[in-house]
């Protein structure tokens, strides 16, 4: 009897012990984070969160940081790589108040963090630290701009550019690439007799937005945060981009057998790509002997507009250090860190300044740093993926099943309405 | 007195022996659950769980109006329609012929594999199958057959994904049917053979009714995998469901739903109504199949 006592007594503080024994592991995890938790003072670690497209991005953030402790002994600074779903695997940090005290934020879903109250405002620590905003192509810092804060500072930025392969131009006879859309038919025309494909592009409003723009057409009214697809002076964009496809112009890359148009570009199964600054280096990796050049986005109708997409670092609005976690973030996007960034050639620098260097350097990318004079930001809103996904699928019907541009409009606006209500 | 004591001192015992695997399970998995429930019934945000509005049966409500909920439901359930019964069948045959054939293991290991080959490596190389100018459309070309562009179509994105699907699992529930085949006694084809039974009544009458066991768990299980698929269309689509949400399944529009449109409160309500949609299935098939009481 007594036996089975003692063992009954013994398991129990063993699985007491376990239960206890989980806590305060986590307990001490926790508290790394808060030691030193006063001011900048004492040494201070922070986390810093970003995806890595490359081994040599986080080598890139890596050498910014050294320069950063080097000046700021008292700071220590970890990389958290997040590859994969970055926006998946953030949510629930944010939720749990365990996200890194700054990160990247991509402009097309900044304003959903930004309204949902878990980024840090930086106006404050911005005149405290005398930071120069004017210092950024606009364009940029307004994409992390909300109600009238601002919540992040661009890091880097791709526009897009029109890629072309000299050698199937030079084919079909033509010597330059399209400045215009008009001229583009006229080769298309000619690259089309001589069986090339013109130009890959997906149906996927990242890419064709800018024509919605070029022909006076607006898919987002930023006043009212509301989706304007059945405005009548989107029609125009629309039919553009549908006539092409359907005139067999603008090839989809899935026709091609991919899932974004660099892979067929490479392989010379296209003659043109619209593109940002990434499929530079996939061009070098995948097919370094294909000439090929870059020129600026064609116009439409004596128009330029372009489309950005920049990432920018954020703060945490539970970061314990919110000083210190300014100061890193004003020092990731200062002078210093992007000359680091022009140097390496990964990211186009969101400071103009650096344009400058990044171009004497790499002179392939004068396209991607021209388009952002008349670029909109990729982000509508607060309305996020319920609007790609909307108009991307309707415009899909107006390709597969021939709807017209009105009926496309149409229906975007009706699918985002059924999935809002939900809401 | 005494003896009374003693097995309640076992049970004790047992239970704290079990506790750290209970504690994890209520941890983990029962508590998770429980939450998921609860916020089914709120508009409820990972990012601001603070400020989640009490919804009551609005989540579900709007589900049924939900015109891409609703396409999703039809499509898993095309989707399971066609490949529960196929694969079905078809591990049957598989196992029949392999229980005879010579050279078992070698077939048993062959058919086997896909199912171990992770489904992300076999939907990249399906994707490679089915491309424009991959492999099944230069081989109908020796024909002079065109093939379409099969996962662009939104009328044949749907059946390839069903394809890749059979072949992936079908070696799994042949080593299942391979085990029920072990089970059935030697003595009762002996003794249909005395009867003069023919190869096609011994099948019939006696294979197919004495692995009806069988046949129910493979029927479940595959049907429970194919109402839960995601990793195929995710793959194949790219995560988004197209073209024309013709690859949408219930769970990948719940995946959409809850990390990229940030509505974890309406796919919490989307997984309770699949999980009763699958508990309903399966009742109903265990009222067909499973009724023999023994």
């Amino acid at each position: 009897m007594r036996k089975q006592w003692l063992s009954v007594v013994a398991l129990s503080a063993l699985a007491m012990g376990a239960v206890v024994g989980c806590g305060t592991s986590g307990a001490t995890g926790s508290s790394t984070n808060t030691g030193g938790s006063t001011g900048s003072n004492g040494p201070v670690t922070l986390n810093l969160g970003m995806w890595s497209s490359s081994p040599a991005e986080k080598q890139l953030v890596q050498n910014q940081i050294n320069l950063f402790e080097k000046s700021n002994p008292n700071i220590k600074v970890n990389i958290q790589v997040i590859n994969g779903n970055y926006l998946q695997a953030i949510q629930p940090m944010l939720a749990s108040h365990t996200a890194p005290d700054i990160f990247y934020v991509d402009s097309s879903y900044a304003p959903q963090l930004e309204q949902a109250g878990v980024l840090m405002s930086l106006d404050n620590y911005i005149q405290k630290d005398h930071v120069d905003l004017s210092a950024f192509s606009p364009s940029l810092l307004q994409a992390f701009q909300w109600k009238g804060q601002t919540y992040g500072l661009p890091k880097d930025f791709n526009t897009l550019a029109l890629e072309y392969n000299k050698s199937l131009l030079a084919k079909a006879g033509i010597s330059q690439p399209p400045a215009t859309w008009t001229q583009f038919e006229q080769d298309a025309k000619a690259l089309k007799a001589k069986g090339i494909a013109p130009l890959s592009m997906p149906v996927d409003v990242a890419r064709y937005y800018p024509f919605i723009v070029d022909a006076g057409g607006s898919y987002y009214d930023s006043s009212t945060n509301q989706a304007t697809f059945t405005n009548s002076a989107n029609q125009a964009g629309v039919k553009f981009f549908l006539d092409n496809l359907h005139k067999g112009y603008f090839v989809t890359p899935q026709d091609l057998g991919a899932t974004w148009a660099g892979p067929p570009f490479a392989q010379g199964k296209v003659a043109m790509a619209l593109e940002g600054a990434w499929l530079v280096p996939f061009m070098q990796q995948s097919a370094p002997k294909l000439q090929y050049g870059v020129a600026g986005f064609p116009s439409l109708d004596g128009k330029d507009a372009n489309m950005v997409y920049t990432v920018s670092y954020s703060m945490s609005k539970f970061t314990k250090h919110p000083n210190s976690a300014a100061k890193l973030l004003f020092f990731m996007t200062g002078d210093q860190a992007l000359q680091l960034t022009a140097d390496s050639g990964l990211a186009i620098p969101s400071r103009t300044s650096e344009q400058g260097l990044f171009t004497q350097k790499y002179p392939n990318y004068q396209a991607f740093i021209d388009g952002v004079k008349n670029a909109v930001p990729y982000q509508f809103g607060t309305l996020g993926q319920n609007f790609v996904d909307a108009i991307n699928s309707a415009t899909q019907a107006g390709q597969l099943k021939n709807l017209s541009p009105a009926q496309v409009l149409q229906q975007a606006q009706q699918t985002l309405q059924s999935q809002q209500q939900s809401q | 007195m005494k003896r009374r004591k003693y097995p309640l001192d076992q049970a004790l015992a047992g239970y704290l022996l079990v506790l750290p695997a209970m504690v994890s399970l209520a941890v983990f998995l029962i508590g998770p659950i429980l939450y998921a429930f609860y916020i089914s019934f709120f508009h409820f945000s990972f990012l601001d769980p603070q400020n989640a509005t009490f919804a009551g049966f609005g989540n579900y409500i709007h589900l049924f109006n939900d015109p891409v909920f609703l396409r999703a439901l039809l499509n898993t359930s095309l989707y399971s329609l066609c490949v529960v019964p196929v694969q079905t069948a078809l591990s049957l045959f598989l196992a029949l012929i392999v229980n005879q054939v010579k050279g078992k293991t070698f077939f048993r290991v062959a058919y086997y594999l896909p199912t171990v080959t992770s489904t992300v490596a076999v939907s990249v190389m399906f994707i490679f199958v089915f491309q424009p100018s991959g492999l099944l459309n230069r081989f109908l070309l020796l024909f002079g057959i065109h093939g379409p562009n099969y996962f662009n179509s939104p009328s044949f994105a749907l059946p390839s994904i069903m394809a890749l699907a059979v072949w992936s699992t079908v070696g799994q529930f042949m080593i299942i049917y391979l085990a029920g085949l072990q089970d059935i006694p030697e003595e009762i084809y002996e003794a249909a053979d005395l009867d003069g039974a023919s190869g096609w009544a011994r099948l019939t009458r006696i294979t197919i009714p004495l692995l009806r066991r069988t046949t129910f768990l493979t029927v479940v299980m595959s049907l429970i995998g194919t109402f839960q698929v995601f990793d195929q269309m995710y793959v194949i689509s790219g995560g988004s469901g197209g073209p024309l949400n013709s690859t949408l399944s219930v769970v990948l529009d719940l995946f959409n739903k809850a990390f990229k449109d940030m509505e974890m409160g309406y796919a919490s309500a989307m997984a309770f109504v699949l999980f009763v949609i699958i508990l309903i299935l399966t009742l109903v098939q265990q009222f067909v199949l499973g009724r023999e009481q023994e």
